[in-house]
């Protein structure tokens, strides 16, 4: 993991109009979206089941799940991206999930977590990435890493637990107040 | 339950959509969504904000397979949304198996439906859909009248493993624990006295878990949920 990839971002989708004309039963538009986003969705996936098979089966059963669930997102709430990431990653730590042994501690892993966090927050492209970067950046250390391995991982609470070396209890609550002050500050 | 407390279903919303949830909370908050606008607003609230962290992973190319396969399945799915006509009325619900927050549009439909043409004056009619905790699935239907039966009935055959058994069970809003129901067959309607149930009420939560062959052990479930579901208040004309 090095740094961001911008080079498909220049191209334009309305991904509102796209994920309502999938509600439609427009393939094309359900297609469109496949374009646009694959390499973004698949690295997600990958990142949280880190196998591709595994990964390629999941983005499978995502496009299909955003297929018959179009109807369900509402535009006057949020993005679509937003949406559909959504759906994505629970389709990913669902199986992330079903596969899990007992958790492990990987720290080659979790550098690369820290130097992809770090990568990141030196690009400046959005308002939105910059307010989340700097809110991420408050957050007491502890709590800004269990809110990344919780979401860039899709580590469960045992699995942080494991890989800080904390106990469980202290870690639901690292991410719980990691979240609530992020949305203070973020609000 | 989802907290009352603003700043606490705020944490649950956000921790559902990062996914630290556990699957119960997961499934409640699912189950809560679709009648639930302040939190719909909190969930796309965090998924947009959160979304920029979605941009540390280098980007991976997917093999071109998987556009093949996602199109060969999308072309079942037309299948069978267009093979509805001919078949039992439940058969032509595979559209609405699909989809989470379909479940009250599709207890309207049922209302519509399940309603016996020679009924007496019905009493108040409950109907929940159970759906799969991951929502990729309903598999049972609901339907019961104050005074009068319930009846579950299978969308499908839902597969039972050898030396296990499907029980069914309710749980009344604020009721501490699941009351049994009794062991149901996988593939055909079960009728149950609505006098034998603990409460008959709006948000009444009915599952069907996964036990041994003669049923938990305990008392209260001990596999894992197969389905489940709450009723809405089905609308008489």
């Amino acid at each position: 993991m090095t740094t961001m990839n911008t080079e498909t971002d220049d191209l334009p989708l309305d991904f509102e109009a796209a994920l309502l004309r999938c509600a439609q039963g427009d393939q094309y538009a359900l297609r469109a979206i496949y374009e646009r986003e694959r390499r973004w969705l698949m690295a997600t996936v990958l990142r949280i089941v880190r196998r591709r098979e595994l990964a390629e089966e999941v983005l499978h059963d995502a496009f299909l799940q955003i297929w018959r669930k179009a109807g369900t997102y509402n535009p006057r709430l949020g993005s679509a991206r937003g949406w559909i990431y959504t759906v994505v990653r629970h389709r990913a730590l669902n199986a992330l999930r079903a596969i899990s042994s007992s958790p492990e501690r990987d720290d080659e892993r979790y550098e690369e977590l820290l130097e992809a966090h770090a990568a990141w927050q030196s690009v400046d492209d959005s308002a939105e990435k910059r307010a989340l970067a700097q809110c991420l950046e408050r957050l007491e250390e502890q709590r800004r890493q269990s809110v990344l391995l919780a979401f860039v991982d899709g580590y469960s609470h045992e699995q942080v637990a494991a890989q800080l070396g904390a106990p469980l209890g202290t870690v639901k609550s690292w991410i719980r107040r990691g979240l609530i002050a992020l949305k203070e500050c973020l609000s | 339950m989802i907290p009352v407390d603003p700043v606490e279903r705020a944490a649950t919303a956000a921790e559902y959509v990062v996914g630290t949830l556990s699957s119960a909370e997961h499934d409640e908050v699912v189950l809560a969504l679709p009648r639930d606008a302040g939190l719909q607003q909190e969930v796309y609230f965090w998924q947009d904000k959160l979304l920029a962290m979605t941009r540390m992973l280098v980007p991976v190319e997917p093999s071109p397979a998987v556009w093949s396969r996602i199109e060969q399945s999308l072309k079942k799915v037309r299948a069978h949304r267009s093979a509805a006509p001919a078949q039992p009325w439940w058969e032509g619900l595979t559209f609405w198996r699909f989809g989470a927050a379909f479940a009250s549009v599709l207890a309207v439909v049922l209302a519509l439906q399940l309603r016996p043409v020679d009924a007496p004056v019905p009493g108040t009619r409950y109907l929940a859909v159970l759906q799969s905790p991951d929502k990729q699935d309903a598999g049972w239907i609901v339907e019961a009248s104050v005074g009068g039966k319930l009846r579950l009935i299978p969308l499908g055959t839902t597969a039972v493993a050898p030396q296990k058994a499907l029980q069914f069970w309710t749980k009344a809003q604020g009721a501490g624990a699941p009351t049994s129901l009794g062991l149901v067959p996988p593939d055909r309607v079960t009728e149950i006295d609505v006098a034998s149930l603990p409460t008959l009420e709006r948000e009444q939560l009915f599952e069907l878990t996964l036990e041994p062959e003669t049923g938990s052990p305990i008392g209260r479930p001990t596999g894992p949920i197969l389905y489940v579901g709450r009723t809405v208040v089905a609308k008489a004309n």
